[in-house]
């Protein structure tokens, strides 16, 4: 959809109501014509099958399950339905299924996090498309009374081969709809697509450059009142009191709700409310962790680096035999923040609790939970709740596990018997985040006389998130996914010795992205280098050796090291840093060239990442995603850190917690290896590889070795 | 973003990349600075 379309009269609807601050219903994408009055479920044209609706104009609707945080899954799930189906691309939308009509789960999984949404879909989407033109073609072929094996589909149109006789879609899709699915379809060989795996034009570009897009904060519903909320600043304390009575009169203010752990001021605009909240007083029970700073954190962390509580993660061969015997052994400790997630767009929901039905709009990665905590929240059936899954302005696993933002603004739409738009300030968001996890790493390994490591020792202390989110995923009290990538590495170390003593605080962690990833590549991919300059070893040598035998990962490697022409010297003051990393089931390896001047200032000149997601289906994406992944890697490698004091974040807005600016922004070259044969996650794999490869650098630089996050706290400054 | 831009290019036609860096100071959280810029050029030749 252009601005040069033709008005329809839908498309003039929408644009006035948005113009007027109206709502857009649902989809909050492209596709203006279909989000005015359509609910999702009530989308006209014949339902081919769950996911595919073709209208007689031969527009063909793509049902998408998973939410589009700008990670293109919009686009990118479609293409695979696509590629089967055989229809004309030019004319495909996407369209959400609502977490309501997938009660019965006939859409799978809506969660969107994990880099799982088109992992964990392909195929299912793939079948469909192969299905719904296999029905297609039953039907042309019953209408024209000829064998199936004579007819054609492609772009949209069936042709009978030896007549050649054509029909569109749209012209048998209602008659395709009436037939029973086949019971097995076969797929395209990888080698015979044609649409995936080639850049595709995203749906949303073309709407959010023009602003149309429907984020949360942009939802306007008729009588709409805006909230906003103060949580308890010391995580774990209780709402004491508080006085109404003194902002009763002010501008606006039409309700206080109280709610457990916070208070939220209701009224006619954001400003309002604001200006209500802050001139409120209020009592806080601040709880059982007021004291609670980042010394006695660490000081539970470092003691954990020797304790005896400590659970085995991974043990193979003897490592403590082989220390004993080793030419040369190394220490060191490293450790790393909490960080914040830091979305652009901040918490906040739209909520409409009514007699018979509760309607929520949110930018939620996860619309089935959203569903299932707003009927909660409200007392109701799950099954009238509606959920219209906005767009995101950010995601980055804040979104996802956690709908807090949900669960507030039901609570109070329902108290105050109005929809209500509830929005947290950026101070509120920063200060009750889901935190990336601190923690601390004691590292040892044994090289032998040739400089190749030969044992290889790992404590980390540090907090669980899945303690916290999803306990019963423990066995036997260990966390295993908290050593993901160091438990299993594809470095061929002969032993191996990992365990993990878990230091839960009373600070609330969550998934950021890459999880525990964005620590454990800092830790594993620093340390290698620390024993490559102990054994004098080129560090991309020493990673070619002990990956010489993964034929796929050292091709990563060594795309990485070709592009970034790691064997031919860098230019005079340019220094380089590799970091090789696997994760969510995709390979890659990230280098870092950097200038640092005698006052410690750093230019990043280009980061490199190769990777290798076995299929790709929207190359473009790929690019814009890893991109994505560094740049907030590289974000929180430069300059950021949560830190506690007095049971509170000290941290509030950008001034203390800085983003990355687009002066700062390196040159980013992706080199795509998919070498098919699995499906791997793009969304995370790019972040892991960047604080490390940044730290070997400096090194290079330098000859300073850094150990902790982030560099500002090194002196290091980025202009 | 775009405001930023647009008032730049009112004031400067043709930027250089110094001079984009200087007076975008907007945030991008998903990281697509480069693609401005690349896109701010190509406005120029467009206007």
């Amino acid at each position: 959809m252009t601005e040069h379309a033709p008005l329809t009269r839908r498309l003039f609807l929408v644009s006035s109501a948005v113009a007027g601050g109206g709502l857009m219903l649902g989809v909050g994408i492209s596709d203006l014509a279909s989000a005015a009055g359509d609910s999702e479920g009530s989308t006209p044209g014949a339902k081919v099958n769950n996911w595919v609706i073709i209208q007689s104009d031969n527009t063909i609707i793509v049902r998408i399950a998973r939410s589009e945080m700008g990670q293109g899954s919009f686009t990118a799930l479609p293409m695979l339905v696509c590629e089967e189906l055989e229809c004309d691309w030019s004319k495909v939308k996407g369209e959400y299924a609502s977490a309501t009509e997938n009660l019965d789960n006939s859409f799978g999984s809506m969660s969107t996090g994990g880099s799982r949404a088109i992992r964990e879909s392909q195929e299912m989407l793939r079948k469909a498309g192969a299905s719904g033109r296999e029905m297609l073609l039953a039907a042309a072929a019953q209408k024209w009374g000829v064998p199936r094996s004579e007819l054609t589909a492609k772009n949209s149109i069936i042709t009978h081969v030896p007549t050649g006789r054509t029909m569109t879609y749209g012209e048998i899709a209602e008659a395709a709809s009436k037939l029973a699915p086949p019971s097995e379809v076969k797929l395209k060989d990888p080698s015979e697509w044609t649409l995936v795996g080639k850049a595709q034009t995203r749906f949303d570009i073309a709407d959010k450059v023009m602003g149309r897009p429907v984020y949360g904060i942009d939802v306007r519903i008729p009588g709409m009142l805006y909230a906003t909320i103060a949580q308890c600043p010391v995580f774990g304390g209780k709402l004491k009191s508080y006085d109404e009575a003194k902002i009763k009169t002010m501008p606006g203010v039409r309700h206080v709700v109280p709610m457990g752990d916070a208070v939220a001021v209701v009224g006619d605009s954001y400003w309002q409310v604001r200006q209500a909240l802050a001139a409120l007083p209020i009592a806080w029970d601040e709880g059982p962790n007021a004291a609670l700073d980042d010394a006695a954190i660490a000081e539970m962390l470092r003691q954990g680096l020797t304790a005896n509580d400590a659970l085995v993660a991974a043990n193979e061969g003897d490592t403590k035999a082989a220390l004993a015997k080793s030419t040369k052994v190394i220490e060191a400790e490293y450790h790393v923040p909490f960080l914040a997630h830091a979305t652009m767009e901040p918490m906040n929901c739209t909520a409409h609790v009514m007699p018979d039905k509760v309607e929520v709009w949110a930018p939620s990665q996860n619309a089935q939970a959203a569903l299932a905590v707003a009927a909660k929240a409200a007392g109701v059936d799950p099954k009238n709740v509606e959920v219209h899954i906005t767009m995101l302005g950010g995601g980055f696993g804040r979104r996802g596990a956690f709908q807090d933002f949900v669960r507030q603004a039901v609570t109070i739409a329902k108290a105050v018997d109005k929809p209500v738009k509830l929005l947290w300030s950026r101070e509120e968001d920063m200060r009750h985040d889901f935190y990336r996890p601190v923690s601390m790493a004691k590292l040892a390994a044994g090289l032998d006389a040739s400089g190749h490591p030969i044992a290889w020792q790992i404590r980390i202390a540090g907090q669980s998130i899945v303690a916290a989110v999803r306990p019963q995923q423990m066995k036997n009290g260990l966390d295993q996914s908290f050593l993901e990538g160091l438990a299993e590495m594809p470095y061929e170390v002969e032993n191996r010795f990992v365990d993990y003593a878990m230091r839960n605080t009373p600070i609330p962690v969550g998934f950021w992205r890459s999880v525990n990833n964005s620590q454990n590549a800092f830790y594993k991919e620093c340390f290698l280098d620390e024993l490559a300059a102990a054994s004098g070893q080129d560090p991309y040598q020493l990673r070619r050796k002990l990956l010489q035998h993964h034929p796929k990962n050292l091709a990563v490697l060594d795309a990485a090291a070709k592009q970034a022409g790691w064997e031919t010297a860098a230019p005079a003051g340019v220094f380089r840093g590799i970091a090789y990393h696997d994760s969510y089931g995709s390979l890659a390896c990230g280098i870092v060239e950097l200038s640092v001047s005698d006052k410690n200032e750093i230019k990043v000149h280009r980061i490199v990442c190769a990777l290798d997601p076995g299929y790709v289906v929207n190359p473009d994406t790929v690019v814009t995603q890893v991109e994505g992944a560094i740049v907030y890697g590289l974000t929180a490698a430069l300059y950021d850190k949560i830190t506690i004091k007095n049971g509170r974040v000290e941290q509030s807005n950008f001034d203390d917690y800085p983003m990355l600016r687009l002066r700062t922004m390196p040159k980013i070259e992706v080199v795509q290896v998919p070498s098919g044969g699995f499906w791997g996650g793009v969304g995370e794999v790019g972040l892991p590889p960047v604080a490390p490869a940044m730290c070997n650098a400096l090194f290079a630089a330098t000859g300073k070795r850094i150990r902790s996050l982030p560099l500002k706290d090194h002196g290091f400054t980025a202009a | 973003m775009m405001m930023t831009a647009a008032a730049l290019l009112r004031e400067k036609p043709k930027p250089s990349d110094a001079e984009i860096d200087k007076a975008i100071t907007n945030i991008c959280r998903c990281g697509t600075y480069t693609r401005i810029r690349e896109a701010i050029h190509l406005a120029t030749t467009k206007i």
